[in-house]
């Protein structure tokens, strides 16, 4: 059975039903958890012609922030829940290469991982995360859909 | 958590180690194992078989014999640690189609599949019946490796 599981958050509606269900699976099999958030910056441009300056450590500081926060946010409802857990953060252009990098490192045998799962071109790249965490994942890998109520409250059309 | 996990089986040690992934998992929430093998009705019904052709005879009938095998192992496995097993041998060209049908008729709650089955093209990321399972099923599915 999975010792070490690892969950990834993003802090949407759709990385919230993941959280839960690993938190619950890692309380049923005795494993703990390793909670990842994967801060994705923007990548720089190559010029904007003198219109602006952008200081590229503000962003990642603010990045950084906002992971630290989601790991730790995940991380304690696992403690709550009885569930040995770490907060681990990382910056990355792909996270799905931090996602599968972190569980390597961390020796996870399970990534929980949620997906959109839409159709359509533009649902397409909902799912990419999920996607590329399955073509690179050495380990098991969960695969959690959304409910419908989910997919409702997270449409933007 | 789980109640009743699907578990599709291809005869390959692939989908073997889905099963032995599946059933201390099983064990553990006190759920039951549907095991789900696709042949093709082509193949599943000796009348097609044509006598005047021994080796595509021979062959279905290896066929057919191979998904018995898969099932009978499946069964055994789950009376060797205490799992109860339902077994089903779904007439399907499509294994997935036949595992999302298994999955809805069931009322499975996960589905426990191999990322690659049968096909020989190893070097995809992702097997083709795996990520068509993933694309259409509303359940959770566990990708084992």
């Amino acid at each position: 059975m999975y010792t070490r599981i690892l969950v990834p958050t993003d802090g949407s509606g759709v990385s919230a039903l993941a959280e839960r269900a690993a938190i619950d699976f890692a309380r049923a099999c005795g494993a703990s958890i390793v909670a990842l958030a994967v801060g994705q910056p923007y990548p720089p441009p190559a010029s904007t012609e003198g219109a602006m300056v952008i200081d590229a450590a503000l962003e990642t500081e603010a990045l950084q922030a906002w992971a630290t926060r989601n790991a730790t946010r995940v991380a304690g409802a696992a403690q709550a829940a009885g569930v040995a857990a770490t907060a681990v953060t990382d910056i990355a252009y792909a996270p799905a290469d931090a996602i599968v990098e972190q569980a390597r490192r961390h020796g996870c045998d399970l990534i929980f991982i949620g997906s959109h799962g839409r159709r359509g071109l533009s649902r397409l790249l909902a799912g990419s995360v999920a996607q590329d965490v399955l073509a690179a994942a050495t380990v098991a890998v969960m695969v959690l859909r959304p409910q419908p109520q989910q997919l409702r409250a997270e449409d933007d059309t | 958590m789980y109640t009743s996990i699907l578990v599709p089986l291809d005869g390959t040690e692939r989908s073997a180690l889905a099963l032995e992934t599946a059933l201390p998992l099983a064990r553990l929430q006190g759920a039951r194992i549907i095991a789900v093998h696709a042949c093709a009705p082509l193949i599943l019904d000796p009348d097609d078989n044509r006598p005047d052709d021994p080796i595509r005879g021979a062959w279905g009938r290896e066929r057919v014999q191979l998904a018995h095998d898969t099932l009978a192992y499946a069964s055994r496995r789950g009376n060797e640690d205490g799992v109860p097993v339902t077994t089903e041998l779904s007439r399907s060209d499509h294994p997935y189609e036949a595992i999302i049908a298994a999955a809805r008729d069931h009322g499975c709650d996960l589905i426990v599949m191999a990322s690659h089955g049968e096909g020989g093209l190893v070097a995809r990321l992702l097997g083709s019946e795996t990520q068509k399972v993933l694309t259409h099923c509303a359940i959770p599915v566990l990708v084992v490796r």
